[in-house]
């Protein structure tokens, strides 16, 4: 499953979800966009978790889930036991991970998963690397090119990023490396430990924001938080309660998906965009620095 | 957030590909940064504490977002975690 994969079924309702898997990380990057931690929270409740997988696995529009987090790798018993059966559904799986286990060649059971899935995304940036060392980061696509699973390296590109990456993808890959991988630059986001790098921003009128382009992929948490949007601040916690729901069996999932998704603001923001809210009152005269802000601005 | 009126970003993007800058950074992170004016307003600490723990790589990174000219709040998510 390609990035282009992955973002179709991002851009179609309720044909994706992404499964929050841990709050937790080993790696303490600086820019964390979710706050992660070594010490975050993870699963408590594995009957919860389960029963929440095997509705998922059942929900027919899901073709595609992302597992993310935190650090997939360090809940094994729930990505074990996530990956197992959405496999058995038959769903396409990307996996996003940092490579820190590469180094490590006695957990074979991550080399088990990594052939289960249909695509892994690893992360690497100025921030990744000072925590991973390129010895354990190039063992991880070793192993990745071992499982002949499709890879897309996810990176926020510096000058020196970009040499590590190339270099890396032809130690392993040699020069054919395209037909094995992809490589996807992102931006920083201003969420999580990264907000505090940011200038501070510019506000614009309404009618200067642009649509909101997440409103079709969900959030499901391990601990039965239901999300609408991937925005990293609403996985968090922060923002209008308006958009999460929380569950506490696997039967409600589905219903929440749908609730979420009905939410008729998000729809506007993203139909149409922020411009269909220029005469509401709540609105009127207000500065926003982008369609995020517009929303939980309306919504809370 | 930064207030970039109190922080040279521009200044920074030039110093980081100075060798001496850079020996200087490696050293002493701080007095480096006030020593070159990139930190050159009083009462600032906390911002100078979240630049000096960066390494090279990430500063430079952070002081390139400072200036862009793009508006970097109006990308809201690009898969970085999905």
């Amino acid at each position: 499953m390609r990035l282009s994969d992955i973002d179709y079924f991002r851009s179609q309702k309720l044909s994706s979800v992404l499964l929050f898997l841990t709050d937790r990380c080993p790696v303490k990057c600086r820019h964390c966009s979710v706050n992660s931690e070594p010490q975050s929270p993870t699963i408590k409740d594995f009957g919860l978790f389960e029963d929440i997988i095997n509705s998922l696995s059942l929900i027919d529009s899901v073709q595609a889930v992302g597992i993310s987090g935190g650090e997939p790798f360090i809940e094994k018993r729930g990505l074990e036991l996530s990956v197992s059966k959405l496999r058995n559904a038959e769903k396409r799986i990307a996996l996003y991970t940092s490579g820190y286990w590469g180094g490590n060649n006695q957990n074979t059971w991550i080399d088990t998963v990594l052939k289960q899935v249909n695509t892994v995304v690893l992360s690497t940036d100025a921030f990744h690397r000072a925590s991973i060392s390129e010895i354990a980061f190039t063992k991880a696509l070793q192993r990745i090119a071992n499982a002949d699973t499709w890879l897309i390296i996810q990176t926020i590109l510096s000058e020196q990023t970009i040499d590590f990456v190339y270099k890396s993808l032809k130690e392993v890959f040699g020069d054919s490396w395209k037909e094995k991988a992809e490589i996807n630059e992102i931006p920083l986001l201003s969420h999580g430990k990264a907000e505090k790098y940011f200038p501070l921003p510019q506000m614009k009128p309404l009618a200067a924001i642009s649509k909101c382009t997440r409103s079709n992929s969900p959030v499901v948490r391990y601990d039965g938080i239901v999300t609408a949007c991937t925005n990293e601040s609403i996985i968090m916690g922060k923002g209008p309660n308006a958009l999460r729901k929380q569950i506490t069996q696997g039967t409600q999932l589905l219903d929440a998906l749908i609730s979420l998704s009905e939410n008729p603001i998000v729809n506007t923001l993203s139909k149409v965009g922020p411009i269909a809210l220029i005469n509401d009152i709540d609105l009127d005269d207000k500065m926003f620095c982008n369609v995020c802000d517009v929303c939980w601005q309306k919504l809370i | 957030m930064f207030n970039n009126n109190a922080i040279n970003f521009t200044l920074l993007t030039k110093l980081i590909r100075n060798p001496d800058f850079i020996s200087e950074f490696k050293q002493n992170p701080k007095q480096t940064l006030l020593n070159r004016n990139v930190v050159f307003k009083q009462g600032l600490d906390d911002k100078l504490n979240i630049l000096a723990e960066l390494g090279l790589e990430e500063l430079n990174m952070i002081a390139q977002l400072n200036v862009a000219e793009s508006d970097v709040y109006e990308n809201i998510g690009t898969g970085v975690i999905f």
